[in-house]
């Protein structure tokens, strides 16, 4: 099933972690059978500084968002038809339930990760939020992201903790 | 506002209806939950991958 995917968050990009020369992304999605890319969300890659954003099947990008270092807010898009924020294309199926997203990664299994900030998440499939991430330490002090829409709480998978700001 | 004596530091409650925060000097060490999240958790402003 085809899908229409939209994203509303605000982050920083400092650069690269493991494996860099790569890929860095604060959101990225990928089939769990391997195929890369069917969709990545702001993006860098290779030598280009650029942050791209809403980078699309691997097929379109934008690289108007601003560079690393940048503060970045992307409020959700609503308009199938011209909403950019959307992860399908004509050239690739992407099925919810099936594919992996990732945040703070590039890839999905973490081994490729990102230096930055999140300061929020929210995605919404055909307009019905699903994913409503939100900073936080949890009650054994670790670093990580409540899911407001499922109730869970997500730390890092790789061993490296998160850095907390300040409550709020 | 009221000030309390903890062990050897110095404590201070902050408490409205709304909220209720302990500091230790200028540290914030409790805060009371009335957010989003289930009690035990404290919202903060953004995490960071490093």
């Amino acid at each position: 099933m085809n899908v229409w995917y939209d994203i509303a968050m605000k982050f920083i990009i400092y650069g690269q972690g493991l494996n860099n020369n790569t890929n860095a992304a604060i959101f990225a999605c990928q089939d769990p059978n391997g195929s890369p890319w069917p969709g990545t969300f702001v993006r860098k890659s290779g030598s280009n500084n650029n942050v791209y954003g809403r980078y699309i099947g691997g097929t379109a990008k934008d690289n108007t968002l601003g560079q690393y270092n940048t503060l970045i807010e992307l409020p959700v898009q609503t308009s199938p038809n011209k909403n950019v924020t959307n992860l399908s294309n004509s050239g690739r199926t992407h099925s919810y339930g099936t594919s992996l997203f990732c945040v703070f990664g590039a890839d999905h299994n973490a081994k490729e990760f990102t230096y930055g900030r999140l300061y929020y998440f929210k995605l919404f499939v055909e307009g019905t939020l699903v994913r409503d991430m939100v900073p936080c330490i949890d009650p054994n002090n670790v670093v990580g992201l409540y899911d407001l829409a499922n109730n869970v709480f997500y730390s890092s998978p790789n061993g490296a903790a998160f850095v907390a700001g300040q409550p709020v | 506002m009221t000030g309390t004596e903890l062990a050897a530091a110095s404590a201070i409650m902050v408490g409205s209806t709304a909220a209720s925060a302990v500091y230790i000097g200028d540290t914030l060490v409790w805060q009371e939950n009335t957010g989003r999240l289930p009690r035990g958790y404290t919202e903060v402003e953004y995490i960071e991958s490093t």
